[in-house]
């Protein structure tokens, strides 16, 4: 197995696949649909239009610019190559960051996407026990009565009880999800995960094609005429102007257009570091984005909420939303009434694990590099002691279960907030430090299409200051870091999730202090004091 | 790609709104947000695809060992 300096993308449409399979996942499908019905319908494509091109297009591409820019320094890590376009030791440990949002996103999402293996296995032997005739009150409860077997939220360790059979638990799905991520991972940038998204990325395209024809093809109760595929696709996208005209609407766009796209992640900057000088990025980051967009809006914005509502109707308002809601409890209800409701429901949950294992993959790929990169072991005792890291994190996640306060703490300060912070370094690094001229020059560098002119202004005025926004959002809303806070000294649960998260950013700290040892003494240009060699 | 858990618990709305049907404006964002990601995604298959093959084989240095 060579190491992550030696290690290359086989092909430009490889490199792609992998970026863009990062950025599909769950809530492309999920939480999409029920933050644009939420958040003004149609009308949320204002705003979310607005944040794709002032954030998630020019981050993206300030972000491969610089993980290429540092891949010829001989870098692969967020901390290094953020030392690099930053010049100095400030920007390097700010840089953990890039390393830390996808392990702690790891540590959690992996359950998640076991789940969705979890529901495939119940499908594909009958489905989950929801009777079709009973009240839909009832036919709820037994989706979320399932769904908490899978999730142990009633109390702590509940997801190791195996009484209720194996495929009631999400021990089984957790293993075979852990060893396809390990296998995977071990098999190398190249052989494993690009050759995996190359098939797993079509084939979603596929599954969703197929699912959207059954969707937009579901015949009409004649008890209930209104509710057709046609109203469906109203309650989704007829717009509702008074909504815009509240901030959360906004945040919310912009919000979904980073969880994403994947931008502030820490993961495109490491993808980016394998390409060589003159492969491009401009072209491949908006290919990339703009697969991400069609599997959100086109197909996202078509399947979900319109199947929902035709077997629902309107009490679907009343149904749990979100992207859990929306996707373990209220969608089985549907697949409950659906015509081959099963073998539906199997494909969906398939593509909803293929969706989430194209993400979790991304997620270890960028500790594993720096590893690697920080202490000098091979590979594989970089992904023996990346694996054994991250089972300790899905470990704790999965035992301390109950409400999923854990699960719900690390996703809020690392998943959210963590997130809008690194896209804002990264933003000021590349528009300030690095220079704009000098970055979109960089980003020029065998490109096949030319940024245009006003993201020069975009990338050093507009970001920062629509992220600086953000943040001040984030403090101000008694919803975000207040409550996050607040819980802090009210809840044990999320304050020992907490103190876990630190302590991954002390072990992350002292590895790229380790690592800076070796870099200077490699006479490695750390600081960025030099022009980039071929 | 997260925030997962809003609305998980999210107060249940007490009736159900009435339906409203299609509205001009409504098919017009629908058209509009469907028809530009297919045709954006669509254009930048077709560039990449039909672009011709690197000729740079550049690697990076490789001085960290490992």
């Amino acid at each position: 197995m060579s190491s992550s300096n030696q290690q290359q993308w086989g092909s430009r449409l490889g490199v792609i696949l992998a970026v863009a399979g990062s950025a599909v996942g769950l809530g492309n499908f999920l939480r999409f649909p029920g933050k644009a019905a939420e958040n003004g319908g149609g009308a949320f494509m204002i705003p979310y239009v607005c944040a794709l091109l002032l954030l998630g297009i020019p981050l993206g591409w300030a972000e491969w610019s610089m993980g290429r820019y540092g891949g010829r320094k001989g870098f692969h890590s967020a901390p290094a190559i953020m030392g690099v376009m930053g010049r100095g030791r400030i920007a390097r440990y700010l840089g953990v960051l890039g390393v830390l949002i996808p392990l702690g996103v790891y540590f959690y999402y992996v359950l998640i996407e076991s789940w969705c293996l979890g529901y495939m296995f119940k499908y594909l032997s009958g489905g989950i026990g929801i009777t079709g005739g009973a009240a839909i009150a009832d036919q709820v409860a037994t989706s979320t009565a399932v769904h908490g077997q899978f999730t142990g939220s009633g109390a702590d360790g509940a997801v190791f009880d195996l009484s209720a059979g194996w495929n009631s638990t999400l021990l089984v799905p957790f293993l075979i999800t852990v060893l396809a991520n390990v296998y995977l991972l071990y098999r190398g940038l190249s052989g494993g995960i690009e050759t995996f998204c190359k098939w797993a990325m079509p084939a979603m395209a596929v599954i969703a094609l197929i699912v959207l024809a059954r969707v937009l093809t579901l015949p009409t109760d004649p008890a209930t005429p209104e509710q057709n595929v046609v109203n469906g696709l109203a309650y989704m996208w007829n717009p509702h102007w008074d909504k815009l005209g509240n901030p959360s609407a906004w945040m919310a766009a912009a919000g979904q257009i980073f969880f994403s796209l994947s931008v502030g992640f820490g993961v495109i900057i490491n993808y980016a570091s394998y390409l060589k000088k003159k492969d491009d990025v401009v072209l491949s980051g908006l290919t990339a984005a703009a697969t991400n967009e069609y599997f959100e809006v086109a197909m996202g914005g078509l399947i979900t909420l319109t199947a929902a509502f035709v077997f629902l109707g309107m009490s679907l308002t009343t149904l749990p939303g979100g992207t859990f809601g929306m996707g373990f409890q209220t969608l089985p209800v549907v697949f409950a009434h659906m015509p081959l409701g099963n073998m539906i429901g199997a494909l969906w949950f398939f593509m909803l694990f293929l969706a989430a294992i194209t993400s979790s993959l991304s997620m270890l790929q960028p500790t594993l590099a720096f590893v690697e990169e920080a202490t000098g072991i091979s590979r594989k005792a970089a992904v023996t002691l990346v694996v054994a890291i991250s089972l300790i994190g899905n470990a704790y996640v999965m035992y301390f279960s109950k409400d999923l306060t854990v699960l719900g703490t690390i996703d809020s300060w690392v998943g959210e907030f963590f997130i809008v912070v690194l896209a804002l370094v990264q933003a000021l690094v590349f528009g300030w430090i690095f220079g704009i001229r000098r970055g979109i020059d960089e980003a020029h560098l065998g490109a096949r299409l030319r940024i245009p002119r006003i993201f020069e202004f975009i990338i050093k005025y507009v970001s920062p200051a629509f992220l600086i926004w953000m943040l001040v959002n984030f403090c101000i809303d008694e919803h975000s870091l207040p409550a996050w806070i607040a819980a802090l000294g009210e809840n044990e649960a999320a304050r020992n999730a907490v103190l876990f998260i630190g302590a991954v950013i002390v072990f992350l700290v002292v590895l790229t202090a380790i690592g800076e040892k070796r870099w200077r003494a490699a006479g490695l240009d750390v600081d960025g004091k030099h022009p980039a060699k071929d | 790609m997260h925030m997962l858990l809003v609305a998980l618990q999210a107060p249940a709305a007490p009736q159900p709104a009435p339906i409203v049907p299609m509205t001009p404006i409504g098919w017009l964002f629908l058209i509009a947000s469907v028809g530009s990601v297919v045709f954006l995604v669509l254009w930048c298959f077709y560039r990449v695809l039909t672009a011709p093959p690197d000729d740079h084989v550049v690697k990076p240095p490789d001085a960290l060992g490992g």
